[in-house]
């Protein structure tokens, strides 16, 4: 397995994260989540945009998100996603997950030199 | 990759056919608008259009990269639906197993149905022989104006060869000639064909061993006595020795050299007659003794042609139209003049097509009618039970499922019973296929017939189809309507009851179409049961023997005391009750029937009798009363005076007063002094009623003295299990003679009446199916009113509606429904069964007893499926049903 591959792993399980966080406020398309992300993150995150679409779907496949086709305020046709009652509960689940482990993580690294 | 793996990517392959497309579009579709959208932010900035496109495609990253996950993510998604879905349906087929098990029934029944109509009406009709290049087989034959089919004869074929450059080939044959085979001091009468040396060729088999027959071995009558063998015959004769090749053998008497053996599996062209065991040249037809070969107009052969390269059937047909003159000048009988007939070449041969003509019609009726029932009764089934699901639908939704998945995995569990279904259809098809076809096996002199039967791959994708469109047909409209249902939920309620009565229309349906087989069935059940007993003659323990001395050309003499020795053989065997004898072909039912003018005097010919020619003790062994007089005696012979037995009806018509008995007959220009009155019978069963019949002594034979006959054997017991003693006991009396057609009697009736016993029998089943189909159908649909009206029925009975008022209740829904359904049925079966004229034998079409019972029996079936869930309806309890809700 190469090195990128697995920082594109890594990088998944938050991803995923993000990405259902993002679709909790109002439904929106891919490009609308990027530009959430980036605004909320300030501009931390260079996420590696396209790959955020195989993420969708795969999201959708495991049935937390859902999404309709619709057309935008410029009149131009997008897919938006929605989250689903499922994709709640995830993002309540992952939420936890994730603080429990930044907790330990931060605890872990706040440990001083003896 | 593992197996799992493997399944995975064949089956994301399979799925991706039909979604790819829109998958991919959408896909495309969304990240152009990604791009599109960066590359106008970075525009927005200040950038040239160029810079901005260049970073935007930097900023998204390596799009095909993309986009083969993306595809991987769409694709393991519709997969591991598709998993869940089956699982899903797997588990809810599981929980209502009734429900599982009646659809996958009805389907397989109604699929069964049809495969098998399909499959045999392709194999006795539509399918090639299995040669290479068949399809570009022709037969090239005369049609009268009846209708009649007769061979071009080998000198039209060499007249076509010679000139209609459209075929590259034109063989004669005659493939169905009885011939008696010695060799090795063992005789057995074969099938065997007389070909043109090009007949191999054609139809491409090659020799299996030595060699087949040079141009020159058919070129000059009765010169080059060459024969090759059929596999079977070389394996069970010569002990598939190859030394047999060069051996000499007899056939008909006449020495001929063996000059080569066919492949196995090789047996002819004959379908639907009897396979091929010897093959010799057309010239050397003479062993057939009555061969017209070598004359003009002598219709020895048929024609069988192929097709040039490149040509057309329609301009075979034009050049042999120009031809017509000299091929119309080969016919005999010019005054009515034939009409040249080609014909690919299918199925049978199509001059033995018209027994069976009238079989694919009713077949394929029959076969119809059960699909519409099951379909009805499956679609009825289906929505039902997709009414009934509206609640778990609904519920689905509210938690967010999707529209698409959800109508997408109703579909899975339909194809999961509809694929079931289609299984059990072939399983089913297998056996019924193979059940009709052993009513082919045998003609009435007890030859095999054959005919290439199997399913083949088109019968195959035909199932495959149908069990689709089934599917497709009720599985996904109830769907759905299911999800418009659910989305309505508080309007479903209003229209249950509706669909109910929707499905008690189709009920009455039902019954109508069950009663309209059942009185076809009646009908031909009754039609058979006639023919086998209500002839005036018992059929019934009677076992039947040709001996044909004609074979190896005995004189009459000879072939008499032939005769008498295995007659007193016969007669002093143990079980044995009675013995008869007499000539004609099929021991009763005399297909070429003798008619001569019988009358008082020579000049009084008014009245045309059959006469058949008959032994002592004929009357007594068959059981035809004798009402006055005595039976034929062993002196009544060629030296005693003409006497004869005349039937009831000729003593009526020439003698009046009843004084027949001593009388003088003159039949056919001799007379006779009547001995005997016998009661009349039939002579051939489709006539109606008893012609006039005299029977005249078979030693007594005054017009032309007797070499074969046909002995008829009345035992004790099965007459299947004497047949092996008396051909034992007469080949030890003279082991040349060829004894043929030993079978009982009934099996000679039966083969001889193929089409109303196959007729009568499938009908039979198909009634049965039907019946049981609609009887399953009226009990769910019953039980479901039942069900949905529970809680009426609880108030009924909580303010003093009595058990027997609920069932009446009940029954009235069921019994309308089947007694409209009924009523149209009976309509329509008056209106149909006129198309099974050609197969009843002694009642009318509209027979009353038949339509009575036919009416009766579906009333009782209709009536016991309503009342078992009637009966559930009374025993509601009042307390409990008011709490359901």
């Amino acid at each position: 397995m190469t090195e990128a591959a697995q920082r594109d792993d890594v990088l998944q399980g938050t991803l995923d994260m993000l990405v259902l966080k993002a679709l909790s406020l109002e439904p929106m398309h891919g490009w609308g989540i990027t530009e959430r992300l980036q605004q909320w993150s300030r501009d931390v995150f260079q996420l590696n945009q396209g790959s955020l679409y195989p993420a969708l779907y795969r999201l959708e496949s495991q049935g937390f998100v859902r999404s309709e086709w619709k057309t935008t305020e410029h009149n131009r046709r997008a897919r938006y996603y929605a989250l689903t009652a499922a994709g709640r509960k995830r993002l309540a689940a992952e939420r936890r997950t994730w603080q429990r482990a930044s907790h330990a993580v931060n605890l872990i690294l706040a440990v001083e030199a003896p | 990759m593992s197996v799992v793996a493997r399944v995975r990517a064949v089956m994301s392959r399979l799925a991706g056919l039909g979604r790819r497309a829109d998958d991919e579009r959408a896909m495309r579709e969304e990240m152009q608008f990604h791009l599109d959208q960066l590359t106008r932010r970075h525009i927005t900035a200040g950038l040239p259009p160029d810079e901005a496109q260049r970073r935007a495609r930097i900023e998204f990253g390596g799009i095909v990269g993309h986009e083969e996950a993306a595809r991987d993510a769409l694709r393991s998604r519709f997969v591991e639906d598709l998993i869940r879905d089956l699982l899903y349906g797997w588990r809810s087929l599981c929980r209502h197993p009734a429900f599982a098990l009646t659809a996958v029934w009805t389907i397989g029944l109604g699929i069964g149905a049809a495969v098998t109509v399909f499959t045999i009406v392709d194999s006795i009709f539509l399918r090639p022989l299995p040669v290479p290049g068949a399809r570009r087989l022709v037969t090239i034959s005369f049609r009268r104006p009846n209708g009649r089919e007769e061979w071009l004869g080998s000198h039209g074929a060499s007249l076509i060869r010679a000139r209609a450059t459209a075929f590259d080939a034109v063989v004669a044959h005659d493939s169905r000639e009885v011939l008696l085979v010695s060799a090795h001091g063992v005789a057995s009468e074969r099938f065997g064909a007389f070909v043109s040396p090009n007949y191999f060729d054609v139809l491409g088999v090659r020799p299996y061993r030595g060699r087949f027959f040079f141009a020159s071995e058919d070129s000059v009558p009765d010169r080059d006595a060459v024969a090759v063998l059929g596999y079977d015959l070389w394996r069970t004769q010569f002990g598939a020795d190859p030394a047999a090749v060069g051996e000499h053998m007899q056939v008909r008497g006449h020495d001929v050299t063996i000059v080569g053996v066919a492949p196995p599996g090789f047996i002819g062209i004959s379908v639907g007659g009897a396979p091929n065991d010897v093959w010799l040249p057309t010239m050397m037809l003479g062993v057939t003794d009555d061969a017209c070969i070598g004359q003009i107009g002598c219709r020895d052969a048929a024609a069988l042609a192929r097709l040039a390269p490149g040509a057309t059937l329609s301009q075979a047909v034009t050049q042999l139209r120009a031809m017509s003159r000299e091929l119309n000048a080969m016919a005999f009988e010019r005054d009515t003049l034939p009409r040249l007939a080609i014909a690919p070449l299918r199925g049978m041969a199509t001059d033995q097509r018209s027994d069976y003509a009238a079989l694919a019609p009713l077949l394929g009726g029959i076969a119809l009618l059960l699909v519409v029932i099951a379909c009805a009764n499956v679609g009825g089934l289906l929505v039902t039970r997709g009414l009934s699901r509206a609640p778990e639908v609904a519920l689905r939704f509210s938690l967010g499922a999707d529209r698409g998945r959800v109508i997408r995995q109703l579909v899975t569990e339909n194809l999961l019973i509809g694929g079931a279904g289609g299984a059990l259809g072939i399983l089913l098809s297998v056996g019924s296929v193979r059940a009709l076809m052993g009513f082919f096996t045998k003609d009435s002199e007890g030859f095999p017939h054959f005919f290439y039967l199997s399913l083949d791959g088109r019968v195959l994708l035909f199932t495959v189809a149908a069990s689709l469109a089934t599917v497709a047909l009720f599985g996904v409209l109830p769907a759905v309507t299911t999800s418009r249902v659910a989305l309505a939920r508080h309007a479903a309620q209003s229209r249950i009851a509706g669909r109910g009565r929707g499905r008690l229309v189709l009920m009455g349906a039902q019954v109508a179409l069950s009663l309209t087989l059942l009185v076809g069935a009646a009908l031909m059940a009754r039609s058979f049961l006639a023919l086998m007993h209500r002839q005036r003659f018992d059929v019934s323990h009677v076992a039947l023997i040709r001996l044909r001395p004609e074979q190896v050309h005995y004189d009459p003499a000879r072939a008499q005391r032939f005769l008498r020795a295995v007659v007193s053989r016969i007669e002093g065997m143990p079980d044995v009750t009675g013995v008869a004898f007499g000539r004609g072909i099929g021991f009763l039912w005399d297909e070429g029937p003798i008619t001569m003018p019988v009358g008082r005097t020579p000049s009084d010919t008014a009245l045309t009798a059959y006469t058949r020619f008959v032994s002592p003790r004929f009357l007594a062994t068959l059981r035809i009363p004798l009402l006055r007089g005595r039976e034929f005696t062993s002196d009544d012979d060629a030296g005693a005076p003409r006497v004869t037995i005349v039937s009831e009806s000729v003593a009526r018509e020439l003698w009046p007063d009843g004084s027949a008995l001593d009388h003088t007959v003159v039949l056919g220009g001799k007379a006779f002094r009547v001995v005997g009155v016998a009661a009349d019978f039939a002579v051939h069963p489709i006539t109606s009623p008893a012609p006039p019949i005299v029977l005249v002594p078979f030693w007594q034979n005054a017009f032309q003295p007797e070499v074969d006959a046909r002995l008829a054997v009345r035992v004790r017991g099965d007459p299947a299990a004497a047949l092996a003693g008396f051909r034992r006991a007469i080949n030890e009396i003279d082991p040349v003679v060829p004894v043929t057609e030993l079978m009982p009697l009934t099996d000679q009736v039966r083969a001889n009446y193929t089409a109303v016993h196959l007729g009568a029998v499938v009908l039979l089943v198909a009634a049965g199916v039907a019946l049981f189909l609609t009887g399953l159908g009226l009990y769910g649909v019953i039980a479901y009113i039942v069900e949905r009206r529970t809680r009426e029925i609880g108030v009924r009975i909580a303010i003093g509606a009595t058990s027997f008022t609920i069932v009446a209740l009940m029954l009235r829904q069921g019994l309308t429904a089947t007694l409209v359904g009924g009523a149209a049925g009976i309509a329509i079966a008056a209106l149909s069964t006129r198309l099974l004229a050609a197969y009843l034998v002694g009642i009318e079409p509209g027979d009353r007893v038949a339509f009575i019972a036919a009416a009766l029996g579906v009333t009782a079936v209709a009536l016991f499926a309503t009342y078992l869930p009637a009966r559930r309806a009374a025993r509601v309890d009042p307390m409990m049903a008011l709490r359901v809700e």
